[in-house]
């Protein structure tokens, strides 16, 4: 791939993926202002990257998993676990995460008691949170992440269950 | 209202380009400091044509210079594996390379260690020799190594606590993302 094509690649690709991309920075920015870093940061992955493409996933899985990684703050020099801000979330994903709170109102009580919860998870399972409110299949999350697909699915559903437990428990 | 909206992929491709060729840029301009480190080094201690200079401050030059290309490489090294971190790898690899990465002990250490210990016998070489002559070479050499020695675990110490403080709890977390 010479420069031009990989340009043309590039600008392609995020066009494409753009949304899926700034959704991911949303959720782990605590604002825009360190959103835009953020995405900054992910482009600057995938441009980096996309020479190691080898074609043995999607380009849509591979952005999520260089935006993932990315947000989890393994790029640049210095590493630090990210924080997840779950209030940046969309609505419905929100609604759509700790299946007994589906019919109830969130208070800002359960709110600040989720985002507690979702920043004591591991980084695999912060990932497979944010994933899974982006509604990507088990088998594309168990690709990004390098876990089996029935792991995520396991590994999905206590995360659920927990945040679930803790917030009827504690609210 | 999103401002990452107004960022424009022209605007970013400008973005990566620059910090690609800084990093490119950054990588030379380390390489060659320590290629000026080790020619002045060697033109003072090893090439000097002045008689008078002494064979063993000859020698400890050339410990120093040895000291100085580990110490360059060591750090071509861990520049380029930093420009070369792959985060398009599924996230349990990236984890498993960055908790090598965080670990103090890690593999890396045992050159740091070597070009400490070659440097080190170069400054007993060169300093034991401005000792009061009413030592004899054993004791000259023997203050200067526990000197050395003992300057070289402080900043061991002062390392190992500042891992410690910052890398330990990251190491902590990556460790156990991966048990788990």
């Amino acid at each position: 791939m010479n420069k031009k094509e990989k340009e043309d690649l590039f600008k392609k690709l995020v066009t494409e993926n753009a949304d899926k991309i700034k959704n991911i920075c949303k959720y782990y920015s605590p604002d825009s202002a360190s959103e835009d870093d953020l995405y900054q940061e992910i482009l600057i992955n995938i441009w980096n990257g996309m020479d190691r493409f080898r074609g043995d996933a999607q380009w849509s899985t591979w952005i999520y998993r260089v935006a993932v990684n990315t947000s989890l703050g393994f790029a640049g020099k210095s590493l630090k676990v990210q924080k997840l801000y779950a209030k940046r979330f969309p609505e419905e994903a929100y609604q759509n995460l700790p299946e007994e709170k589906e019919d109830k109102q969130w208070s800002e009580n359960d709110f600040e008691l989720l985002e507690t919860e979702l920043n004591q998870l591991s980084i695999i399972d912060k990932a497979i949170v944010t994933l899974s409110m982006e509604n990507v299949k088990s088998k594309d999350i168990a690709d990004i992440i390098g876990l089996t697909e029935s792991n995520v699915r396991v590994k999905l559903h206590r995360i659920k269950q927990h945040l679930a437990h803790v917030l009827t428990s504690k609210s | 209202m999103n401002t990452s909206n107004n960022i424009s992929i022209q605007e970013t491709l400008e973005k990566v380009k620059a910090r690609d060729s800084k990093l490119k840029k950054t990588s030379h301009n380390m390489m060659i400091v320590y290629l000026i480190g080790v020619i002045i080094y060697l033109g003072i201690f090893v090439i000097n044509p002045d008689p008078d200079f002494k064979f063993s401050e000859r020698i400890s030059g050339l410990f120093y210079i040895i000291g100085f290309i580990i110490l360059g490489l060591y750090f071509r090294y861990y520049k380029r594996m930093i420009s070369n971190l792959d985060y398009t790898l599924p996230l349990i690899s990236v984890i498993k390379q960055a908790e090598r990465r965080y670990y103090f002990y890690n593999k890396n250490l045992l050159w740091l260690l070597l070009a400490v210990l070659i440097i080190g016998i170069g400054v007993v070489i060169s300093v034991q020799k401005r000792l009061p002559d009413s030592l004899t070479t054993f004791e000259s050499s023997l203050i200067v190594s526990i000197s050395y020695l003992l300057i070289i675990t402080i900043s061991f110490i002062f390392g190992i606590i500042r891992w410690r403080k910052t890398e330990k709890p990251i190491w902590l977390k990556l460790r156990q993302a991966l048990k788990e």
